[in-house]
Formats: C-alpha cells, structure tokens, sequence
C-alpha cells in the first residue's frame, strides 16, 4: 500500500491504518528501536508507542515523508527511553558508543561565541550533510541516526569495515571544523 | 551530554536525507500462521507436527548489467529506488568461481569448512531468511595465532535447501593460504604488480577508498576488484600493503524490499472492539475497555510480533481475548519452559480461533465452561512479551 493511502485511513480514523503501518514499516521501526535499546521488551514498548504516537498526531499531521516521520517518532522515544533507562545504570548498546564517537565534533567552548539552539545547530547539520558525498552522507546517517553498528554498515553500503571508519573519522573532522568556523558552542 | 545535542538536533534535518539512508532491513518470515494451521489440522488427528517449508535450491544467478559503481556513489540512492545495480563486469563470472583462498571456495559446504577449521568462534551462529528463501548467517575463525585480531576469517555462509555452503570469504590473516595471482596478505603494492602485472588492466583500481585513524595510527585505504555482477574479488590495502581479501557473493542478495505486504493472515486483531474474559472462582468476568487508546493497547499488544508456533495442549485456559471481528484467543498463563528463546521469560501462551458460533461461544461462557465452544483453531502460539501483564492490567 502507498503511504499517501495509509496517512489517509488515518485521516478516516480507519482501524487499518495503525495495521498497515506496522505491516510495511514494522521491521524499520523495530530496527532503529534495536538500535538504541539492548532489551527486546523495552524496543517492543517504544514500537507500540510509535504506532499509538502516530494515531493521536495523523491527522492533523500529513508527513510527507512517512517513513523518515515514523524514523523520526521512535527514534525519539526510544532515545528518551535509554536516557531513562541510563539514569539507573542500565542501556548500553549502539547508542552509547555513538555518543561516544560524537565527542570528537564537540568544539572547545573557549574558541566559540555562544551557546547553540537546536534549530540553528540543525541549520548547520542540513548544510554539513549537503556538502557530503552521498556514500559519506548514508554512512553518517546510518551511524548517528540509525545507530547501526559498523559491520552493518559496511555490508549495507558494499564497502569494507575500514572505509565505513575512515569515511565517519572524516566526517566527524569535517563537522567539527564547520561547527568552529560557524563560532557554534554545543 | 553536549554529543547529545548533535543526536537531538539530526532529527530535525532534511527527512529526504533519512529516507535515503535507511539501511535495509531483513523481513521476518510471514509464512508462520499457515504452518501453524497445518499443525493445528494435524492435532486433530492426534499428530503433532513440525513442518517447515524450504525453497528448492537455487544456482547463482547471471550477472546482470547496469551502471558503474560510480554513478551509485555520485547520485546517492533515492527514496523507493531498487538499490541492487550493479557495474558493469570486468571479468567473468567463472573466473571468480574459480578463485581459491587456500582450500576455501565459494559455495563449499561449511562442512568442509569445520572439517579444515573446526567449529567457528560464533557455533551458535543467528541465520536470517531473505525474501529469496534463502538462509544466511555470518561466522568467523581466528586462523593466525599472534594476530591481535579476534578474528582473522570471516564466512557469510547460506543455505538454499541443501545446506550451508560458503557465500563470502573475507580473509585478513597472513597465513600461508594460497591466493589468487599469488596474492599475499601484508604484501606492497609494488610486490602486488610483480606477482600480477596485468592488475591495473583486469582489476578496477579504487585509490580513494578511505582513510582513517586506529589506535593512533592514520592510515589510508584502496582496492583494486575484479566483479560480475554479485560475484566480486576484491585486494584491499592500507597503507599501500595488502590488509585483506574478499571473495563473494555466490548467491545474489534480494533487492530491498520493506514494501513487499505480507501474505493476508487468517485473522486479525483489529477491530476497535475488545473483550477481555477472566476466569473467576464464579465463572467469566468481562471487561470490555473503552473503544480508543485502551483498546488499541491490547490490539497493539497481540499484533506487535509474530506469534510463536507451539506445540502443545492448551493447559487451564485463564483468559479468553474476543475481537468482535471472528477472531478469539485464548490465554493461558506463563510457565517455566513455554519460551520464545533460551534467554527469554515466559510470557502468556495459548492459542488463535476462528469463532463459528457466536451463540455457541457466549453461551458456554455464560455457563462457566472451561473451555469455550463454537471455535476453530488456527494457531497455538506463544503470545508476545507482555501479554500476560496487559490482560492483567485490562482489569485494574
């Protein structure tokens, strides 16, 4: 089914809408939910909010891009979920060595003139991911966004283990200079 | 977390960009309900039967052709778009089938492999089944004793029907294995022309593969590949000096198919009418939760993963789940050993009806039957984590 049908059963406020969702998009879902959280209980609670999260928002809401909005919904929630999680010791997983690697493209404070807000440091992401050769961008992407491991990765993208690193070590240096030469603090 | 920042902020970039980036994703089976019947058919004859259907085997398929791997990496795959292209070949297809890594092929039997090697480092290793039919699974061996690698020989291995055979050889020790053109690992680009001289005409030569840092170190990657559509001999360097090989696919992936619908089950979940039965020292109690977010909970909760077939006699039945759309479960209570894998707890189990006598069902019911009646069974399953506390949660 094309995702403008299924956003209008959810217009109708059709019982199938929430069924044809998971039917095509189930497994993406489940897969970046994976991503972020270790435990199988705790991916199939964020999903199934996803699912009820998208029932209350569609309409008003007509996502032109239904399934990075859906990407976008349970990434969310499952992140808020391992940061809960992560106040009492527990997660781990993908998400954390991320957060990890990410350090790298944190700019001294000393060297920059504010503090950033989220929609201008966005700006700057948009304008970053732009400048990146596709394969770069995806392999990005699927580390920071997806939370995919490495190997993954490579076989995702057909290129070996070595150019996954070498591409994200690359991007990581780009961004943090352009996050210095734009004066952005995080 | 300042990092954290960065990880918020992605979400709101150009959802084009995530779309695009959306990894592939492996479709779980769908086939399990209508083998589930079939089981459920040979319960009535008193037979219990596991039947798993399995695809004939399949031969590589013939390279097909399409546009250089450049073009993929210029233009970036679009939303929708079959990401199986493949370049153009520079070499034939027997030609890579013919390659040896040593004693390694592809397409010998992993057999063969445990015989040399023995059992790999991962022997319990997680198969997936494509949308081809086809089984894969991934394993490694540590060949090189004084590597600081974990593994040094990594196999995707699949199974068509008639055993696991090797798909993928990726080779990254400087064992003494015999390779092709007398490739070895840990030697120079220049020792690489000497033993191959043709390379730069029979290979495509990728300078820019990469670079990187590692444990300090930077280093810089190239390839050079001989390829045929899905088959593919790779030599990939860094720092000017052979790092690794890698030799495969025998079998074609399947194109990336997450829009592919799953086959209709026989029954449904969703009607936006639920009713809860629990059983009572006094017979049934009903609950029926308000039509909206209560409801879809439980729906939610029935449909959120793949029953688990079982094979085994309903035990005392503890709550009967009616859809109002002909499709009833029911839920018998966890028990040590009723599982949905070895690490797993034990969640509600039971099995899916098709209701035939909606009067039939009620009455017995009505009467405090044990067992309802005016039902078909469609699938004895586990239920999926979690719902055992949700129907509980249903009556609080």
């Amino acid at each position: 089914m094309e995702d403008t049908q299924i956003i209008e059963l959810y217009f109708a406020r059709s019982e199938d809408a929430i069924a044809q969702t998971a039917n095509k998009y189930g497994g993406y879902l489940r897969m970046i939910a994976g991503s972020i959280l270790p435990g199988r209980e705790d991916r199939d609670e964020c999903v199934q909010d996803t699912y009820l999260r998208t029932w209350e928002t569609i309409p008003p809401q007509r996502p032109q891009y239904f399934r990075a909005w859906l990407g976008c919904l349970v990434r969310t929630i499952s992140i808020s979920r391992w940061r809960a999680l992560h106040a009492v010791k527990r997660g781990g997983g993908e998400y954390a060595l991320s957060l990890e690697e990410l350090g790298e493209c944190v700019p001294a404070s000393d060297d920059t003139a504010g503090v950033v807000d989220r929609v201008t440091l966005s700006a700057v992401l948009d304008r970053f991911l732009a400048a990146r050769r596709p394969i770069d961008r995806r392999i990005f992407l699927q580390r920071y966004w997806y939370f995919r491991p490495v190997k993954q990765i490579a076989r995702d993208c057909g290129v070996a283990e070595g150019s996954v690193k070498a591409s994200l070590h690359r991007s990581r240096s780009v961004l943090r200079r352009m996050l210095e030469e734009e004066g952005i603090a995080l | 977390m300042k990092q954290e920042k960065i990880i918020d902020a992605l979400n709101d970039v150009d959802p084009e960009y995530i779309d695009e980036a959306a990894p592939k994703v492996k479709t779980r089976s769908r086939l399990r309900p209508w083998l589930a019947m079939a089981a459920c058919l040979a319960l009535v004859v008193g037979i219990f039967a596991a039947v798993r259907l399995v695809k004939p085997p399949s031969k590589p398929e013939p390279a097909p052709e399409g546009p250089s791997p450049h073009e993929i990496q210029d233009e970036g795959p679009k939303a929708g778009q079959d990401e199986t292209i493949w370049p153009e070949p520079n070499t034939d297809a027997d030609t890579i089938l013919g390659y040896r890594f040593g004693p390694l092929y592809l397409g010998m039997p992993f057999d063969d492999v445990k015989a040399l090697y023995g059992e790999p480092l991962n022997p319990a290793f997680e198969a997936h089944v494509l949308e081809d039919g086809i089984a894969r699974a991934y394993v490694s061996y540590k060949l090189s004793e004084d590597s600081e690698q974990y593994s040094d020989l990594g196999l995707d291995i699949a199974d068509a029907g008639d055993g696991w055979v090797v798909n993928n050889i990726y080779l990254s020790t400087d064992r003494d294995l015999d390779l092709p053109h007398g490739v070895k690992i840990g030697m120079t680009d220049a020792e690489l022309h000497t033993v191959w001289p043709e390379i730069t005409e029979e290979a495509a030569y990728n300078a820019d593969a990469g670079f990187g840092e590692e444990n300090g170190i930077e280093f810089t990657c190239a390839s050079y590949s001989q390829f045929n559509g899905h088959l593919g001999f790779t030599i990939n360097l860094q720092n000017g000096v052979v790092d690794s090989v890698d030799l495969g696919r025998y079998y074609e992936e399947p194109p990336w198919e997450v829009d592919t619908p799953a086959p209709e089950e026989p029954y449904s979940f969703f009607s936006g009418e639920v009713t809860v039965w629990r059983q009572t020292d006094a017979g049934w109690e009903a609950v029926r939760p308000p039509e909206g977010r209560e409801t879809k909970q439980i729906e939610m909760q029935f449909f959120i993963e793949e029953l688990v077939p079982l094979e085994q006699d309903l035990s005392e039945i503890r709550y009967v789940v009616d859809f109002h759309n002909d499709t009833v479960c029911l839920v018998c209570a966890p028990e040590e050993g009723i599982t949905d894998g070895p690490n797993a707890p034990p969640d509600a189990w039971g099995a899916v009806y098709h209701l035939e006598d909606r009067k039939a069902f009620e009455a017995s019911l009505a009467a405090g039957e044990a067992v309802p009646r005016g039902l078909t069974c469609l699938e004895t399953c586990i239920f999926p984590y979690g719902t055992w506390d949700t129907l509980n949660e249903a009556f609080e």
